[in-house]
């Protein structure tokens, strides 16, 4: 369902992500934990291209989402006059590895067989971001509901205006989600009279009224008061149970051991663990994750 | 000197005239000038430096050129290198137009800046096109939190009118000078005339205020 092929995320001199290779199942619900600072936000963020990734390839469905990056390519790399200079003084997946990490390859010193070659890769059709959004929704730390537009209108509008369906449809969908979630008798305010967890509640429903194929959760209760997370987590683990995939950034530990088939745990722009949440929580096999653990349990 | 007002009574025709014309040229201005403003305030904010140069430019020869050379420059100045002509209505109220442009395209940059980034991301999140991003989820904010800083534009604006009487159009200001002329009386016309612009400008701060209240209606707890 979504495959991350070597991801690396440079702000300036900053480097978030710094090779994440990631694969999700369709129905599988991950839950990507960590210490802040080690790049789960952008990680999530990624996948529906909030975020440009610096290097890497991103797949949703089958289908390349960002544009395609030459140094996946092995082929592409063993094409170059680089490769050939330095081959033979590592083995063959060290040197790859070297060149791309290094960034040695640059197109004037190449011949015209590396060139022909990255230009068919750079020259692949990747989809673009309008078209991978309507598929993968997300529901953001701090709900980013539409202030000047009341509940239904938050509903209505992007199905409406993306997705193209008629207005009564829309607004039947609308009721239906907001049913869901216990908020129908709010479908008519304006999102400022309700409390921070109503709000995501209505955050998520907005979510699924473009019925995406994949939900990403930003860190869903991080800006709510205590009294108020229950309520979203059971909405989210109602939603958990419906097959829907789903992509979760959380400091909710009880939480992501309870609804997740698997745990990832980032450090440092880097995958340190990747197990189910038994298997995590109980017996976590590096000594980051230990140690992250130890301070959040 | 005796004080007589009576002397004003004769001209409250042309005084009625007069003022016509000063809400419409406040209110054709105001209403193009905000209309410019928005592709102006988007080439501001915009990534592509050559745009939001040429806004910036823009605005600098608005603010920094006084009002009353724009009004000349374009009622007497332009139809004699390009081939338009305007007449006084039309030159006045273009030239306000594209000064309330510049100066409300800056409060309108203010007011997109201002819009917190989640908004932008949510609606990115459910695959908006950015034009239906800015007309219906950015730019009615933007506008919502303009709308003190729009008010005073306004009020300055119709008080700016009055230099079109420099032009030869008759606003309340002309008819002012036109009953000194007359009379030789100075203090009742101009007199009339500061009650009159001080009554519209507390309309507008008036309606302005109401106008608030009604957009902040989601904003109510």
């Amino acid at each position: 369902m979504i495959d991350i092929k070597g991801l690396y995320k440079d702000f300036g001199s900053l480097h978030v992500l710094k090779g994440i290779t990631l694969h999700i199942d369709q129905g599988e619900i991950i839950s990507i934990i960590g210490p802040s600072g080690s790049g789960k936000s952008t990680l999530l963020r990624s996948i529906n291209l909030l975020e440009e990734p610096t290097f890497g390839e991103i797949w949703v469905e089958g289908r390349l989402i960002t544009p395609p990056d030459p140094y996946l390519h092995p082929e592409v790399i063993r094409a170059s006059n680089t490769y050939k200079r330095l081959s033979g003084t590592q083995d063959d997946a060290a040197l790859i590895a070297r060149i791309k990490k290094e960034d040695l390859l640059h197109e004037k010193h190449e011949g015209a067989r590396y060139r022909s070659l990255l230009k068919e890769i750079k020259g692949r059709n990747f989809e673009s971001a309008y078209e991978v959004r309507k598929k993968i929704g997300m529901v953001f730390q701090h709900f980013n509901l539409f202030p000047h537009m009341t509940v239904l209108d938050n509903m209505i509008y992007a199905p409406m205006k993306v997705l193209g369906i008629g207005k009564e449809e829309a607004a039947e969908r609308a009721r239906k989600l907001l049913t869901q979630v216990g908020m129908l008798d709010k479908i008519g305010v304006y999102p400022s009279t309700l409390s921070g967890g109503q709000k995501q509640r209505v955050a998520i429903a907005r979510t699924l009224a473009m019925e995406p194929d994949i939900v990403l959760f930003d860190e869903p209760t991080s800006a709510l008061d205590p009294e108020m997370v229950k309520e979203v987590l059971d909405v989210i683990k109602a939603l958990a149970k419906t097959g829907i995939t789903m992509v979760l950034v959380t400091h909710e530990m009880g939480f992501a051991r309870e609804v997740s088939d698997r745990i990832v745990f980032l450090d440092e722009g880097v995958i340190v663990e990747d197990a189910d949440p038994a298997t995590f929580f109980s017996t976590p096999k590096s000594d980051r994750a230990q140690a992250f653990l130890e301070k959040v349990l | 000197m005796k004080l007589d007002f009576s002397i004003i009574t004769p001209w409250l025709p042309n005084f009625g005239a007069a003022l016509i014309v000063t809400v419409q040229v406040t209110i054709c201005s105001l209403l193009l000038g905000l209309v410019l403003s928005i592709p102006l305030s988007l080439c501001k904010i915009s990534n592509l430096r050559p745009l939001q140069a040429a806004a910036d430019f823009y605005t600098s020869v608005f603010r920094g050129v006084p009002l009353l050379v724009q009004v000349f420059m374009m009622y007497f100045g332009i139809p004699l290198v390009l081939p338009v002509k305007f007449n006084a209505f039309q030159a006045g109220t273009l030239v306000f137009a594209m000064n309330s442009a510049a100066y409300i395209s800056e409060s309108m940059k203010g007011g997109i800046r201002a819009i917190d980034r989640g908004q932008y991301e949510a609606a990115m999140a459910l695959g908006i096109h950015y034009p239906s991003m800015m007309k219906d989820i950015i730019l009615p904010q933007a506008i919502k939190s303009v709308l003190p800083s729009l008010v005073n534009e306004f009020i300055s604006l119709l008080k700016n009118t009055t230099l079109i009487s420099s032009i030869g159009l008759v606003d309340i200001l002309r008819v002012g000078q036109m009953i000194q002329s007359k009379t030789y009386r100075a203090f009742e016309p101009f007199f009339v005339i500061a009650i009159f612009y001080y009554v519209l400008v507390m309309l507008l701060s008036t309606l302005g205020k109401t106008l608030e209240r009604k957009v902040n209606k989601s904003d109510r707890h």
